[in-house]
């Protein structure tokens, strides 16, 4: 098994068996995958902020710590490798409220919904998503068999095979 | 097979909404038809058969309370499923249109998956 | 029907559907949307109790929020799109309100009707069996009034015009 890491405001794409993307942490960011089961193509983006609007510098700099720059970018990504947007299995996780007890700045919910603004924007509907809470998370997503794993409190499970649709939250 | 869908909401926004769903669904637009109250839809279904109706409730002229009757009361047009989209989420209305044979309801707001999976449910997988 | 609980339905309303369908995260408070140029739209609805909601939101925050809703850039939202939009927000706060008031009427929404600058002003002076709840989006805002009038109905359903 080939691991792939994801660091925090980062992307990456792959495609080929054995591999597998992963990101650590999760907490007010959210970690978005991407996957296309017909050529086991797959992106995993992981963003920490929702609008780069508010330093378009570090926009332009790092786009993948916004939600509005990292978005597009990785879809443009995983197509340009080849996947199909309309085959594309949509899962996100995280957005969580984390270091601020009275939610003040609230930015895991906003992250999230800046991701769904971005989402309807490019055309994309999502699969199966494990929002908000208070506790990180970590994920993977197998390219081979186009699996995507959660973990959360200790305890590990698949994301998608047949709860935690959206709108459950 | 290519699944006709027919959308019945006064509100050409919702309509809009409606069938960015649909595309993003993978439904084909080309048979998407749209109406703005339950007399428009009947009329439609006089010339166009359809696989489902998206139906709001509250529309002027005729509601969608009185197109689930109508419909339910035509031998043909009784076997189109009937999905209902509204705002009204009370246990009451929701009763009354069961009864009037409506096969699924969504509250608004709703998010975009919803409306996928009811359409999912009532037709089957999107036709590619 | 009090009007604190009234007023916690707005709120609550407000910030349910701006989340849901127009991915918009409102902030309590702030100046309210009748001092800057924008649009406003009247759901009546009748039933036991009848009443309406107005909204009144500036323009750049409308259309925002109907580029948003239709998956489009701003640019190529027009203003009828725009009102449409404004009229289907409203429509749905209205139908949220109600869906939290007890009631053994099923309420009939009227078609949104977008009002004129000279008439809206009106309807968000304070009042008995009024309230109001101004909200900040993210290039402007948005203020609801919700009015209910306690009067005797009969059964409040209606299978058409």
């Amino acid at each position: 098994m080939d691991q792939i890491v994801v660091g925090m405001a980062d992307c990456r794409v792959a495609d080929g068996s054995g591999q597998v993307l992963t990101t650590y942490a999760l907490g007010s960011c959210i970690g978005l995958a991407l996957y296309d089961p017909q050529t086991k193509i797959g992106g995993l983006l992981h963003f920490m902020l929702p609008d780069s609007t508010i330093d378009t510098a570090r926009g332009k700099a790092n786009p993948y710590m916004f939600a509005d720059t990292g978005i597009p970018l990785l879809l443009e990504q995983v197509c340009a490798r080849g996947a199909a947007k309309r085959r594309l299995i949509v899962r996100a996780a995280g957005g969580a409220q984390m270091m601020d007890q009275e939610n003040v700045f609230e930015i895991g919910k906003r992250n999230y919904l800046a991701m769904r603004k971005l989402l309807w924007k490019v055309g994309i509907l999502v699969h199966a998503e494990a929002v908000g809470g208070v506790r990180s998370r970590t994920v993977r997503l197998d390219l081979e068999t186009g699996k995507f794993w959660l973990s959360e409190g200790g305890e590990q499970k698949e994301l998608g095979a047949g709860g935690q649709r959206p709108g459950g939250k | 097979m290519a699944y006709r869908v027919l959308i019945v909401d006064d509100s050409p926004a919702m309509r809009s909404f409606v069938r960015r769903v649909m595309e993003l669904s993978g439904f084909d637009l080309s048979n998407c038809f749209e109406a703005g109250d339950g007399a428009e839809a009947l009329r439609l279904l006089g010339s166009e058969w359809v696989d489902a109706i998206l139906t709001d409730i509250n529309m002027p002229r005729m509601d969608g309370e009185e197109l689930l009757r109508r419909l339910s009361g035509d031998e043909l047009l009784r076997s189109i499923p009937a999905i209902v989209i509204s705002t009204d989420a009370t246990s009451t209305r929701i009763d009354r249109l069961t009864t009037l044979g409506a096969k699924g309801y969504i509250t608004k707001p709703f998010l975009p998956e919803q409306l996928r999976e009811v359409l999912e449910r009532t037709l089957g997988a999107a036709n590619d | 029907m009090t009007d604190e609980e009234l007023l916690a339905a707005l709120r609550e309303s407000v910030r349910q559907v701006l989340e849901k369908m127009f991915f918009a995260e409102p902030l309590d408070g702030g100046s309210t949307a009748l001092e800057a140029d924008g649009l406003a739209v009247r759901v009546a609805f009748d039933g036991s109790p009848s009443g309406a909601l107005v909204l009144a939101i500036t323009d750049a925050a409308a259309r925002r929020v109907a580029a948003d809703f239709l998956g489009e850039d701003e640019s190529s939202v027009d203003s009828a799109q725009t009102s449409e939009v404004i009229c289907e927000l409203a429509n749905m706060i209205c139908g949220s309100i109600l869906s939290r008031v007890e009631s053994q009427t099923i309420f009939r929404l009227a078609s949104p009707t977008i009002l004129s600058a000279d008439h809206w002003r009106f309807h968000f002076e304070p009042g008995c069996g009024r309230v109001i709840h101004t909200v900040q989006l993210e290039n402007g805002s948005l203020t609801a009034s919700a009015e209910i009038q306690e009067k005797l109905c009969p059964t409040g359903e209606k299978s058409g015009y």
